[in-house]
């Protein structure tokens, strides 16, 4: 028996379906490869906010005082005659934040520092995320009868 | 079989494996979230404990100035049972100074803290704080 030839509008058809299932697929495709993308950047942004709360928390730590100046410079008084001065530069695309004159850590999101506690802690706020930070050495010199 | 049983299968496959790249992307990012929660919990307890451990270390070292050795920090049951543990460390007096250090752990967690003191008129006067370990 013959094999029946397909019609004009089967053919038209199938163009369309093959179409809608292109477009769906290469915009799944595209999202799907956006949220890996995505997901290896955030990893990298928690591994940098991380390391600048760690090196910062180690300096609040030992801090005999917390002062802030106007523009978000904060320098932490260390036990002897040094200090540490952690300065923040906002931008379009979040802060960028530095240690002294070291290597800054850019971070996607603003950062703001507020002292808390009467001076005893450090609230570091990155984005709408507070951290506070406490001073162990005024907890014991100033914060001890509290 | 019927014809176009391939084309309807390579679609499904290709589809089933873009959905699975999603779904793996998303699943990445939660369990850094998580990972990073966890961590964070840990780390800030750990923190607890040494700030509770310092102020344990300067009422012993206030009670007998001379003490040396390790001390273990009485914890609530609750962080008890949890297989938390704090301990004071007292080094022998070196020069004018003594150095007591603290330490926590948890879960596999550690934190240390060393506090240095000097000797005063009335006793050991508290120096520093130096956070030298913390997760």
């Amino acid at each position: 028996m013959r094999q029946r030839a397909f019609s004009l509008i089967e053919l038209v058809i199938l163009l369309a379906l093959l179409g809608v299932f292109m477009l769906v697929g290469s915009r799944l495709f595209a999202h799907s490869m956006g949220l890996s993308r995505d997901a290896a950047a955030h990893e990298r942004t928690v591994a940098r906010v991380d390391h600048l709360l760690r090196e910062l928390r180690r300096d609040v730590w030992s801090a005999r005082s917390i002062d802030i100046d106007e523009d978000q410079t904060v320098r932490l008084e260390q036990p002897g005659d040094g200090s540490v001065r952690w300065s923040v530069q906002t931008t379009d695309d979040g802060a960028t934040v530095q240690r002294n004159d070291e290597r800054a850590i850019t971070i996607p999101a603003p950062l703001t520092f507020e002292a808390v506690d009467g001076g005893d802690a450090l609230r570091v706020t990155i984005g709408r995320q507070p951290a506070v930070l406490v001073s162990q050495q005024r907890l014991m010199t100033e914060g001890g009868g509290r | 079989m019927r014809r176009g049983n391939g084309f309807a299968t390579f679609t499904s496959v290709v589809i089933t494996a873009v959905v699975a790249i999603g779904v793996m992307g998303l699943l990445l990012t939660l369990r850094v979230d998580v990972k990073r929660t966890r961590a964070a919990t840990q780390s800030a307890q750990l923190r607890q404990m040494l700030i509770a451990g310092a102020a344990e270390a300067d009422a012993l070292l206030r009670a007998a100035p001379s003490r040396t050795g390790e001390h273990p920090v009485a914890l609530p049951d609750t962080l008890a049972d949890l297989g938390a543990t704090a301990s004071c460390t007292f080094e022998p007096m070196r020069g004018d100074r003594k150095r007591v250090a603290v330490t926590a752990a948890l879960n596999g967690g550690t934190a240390r803290q060393v506090l240095t003191y000097e000797t005063g008129p009335g006793g050991w006067v508290f120096v520093s704080a130096e956070l030298e370990r913390s997760p």
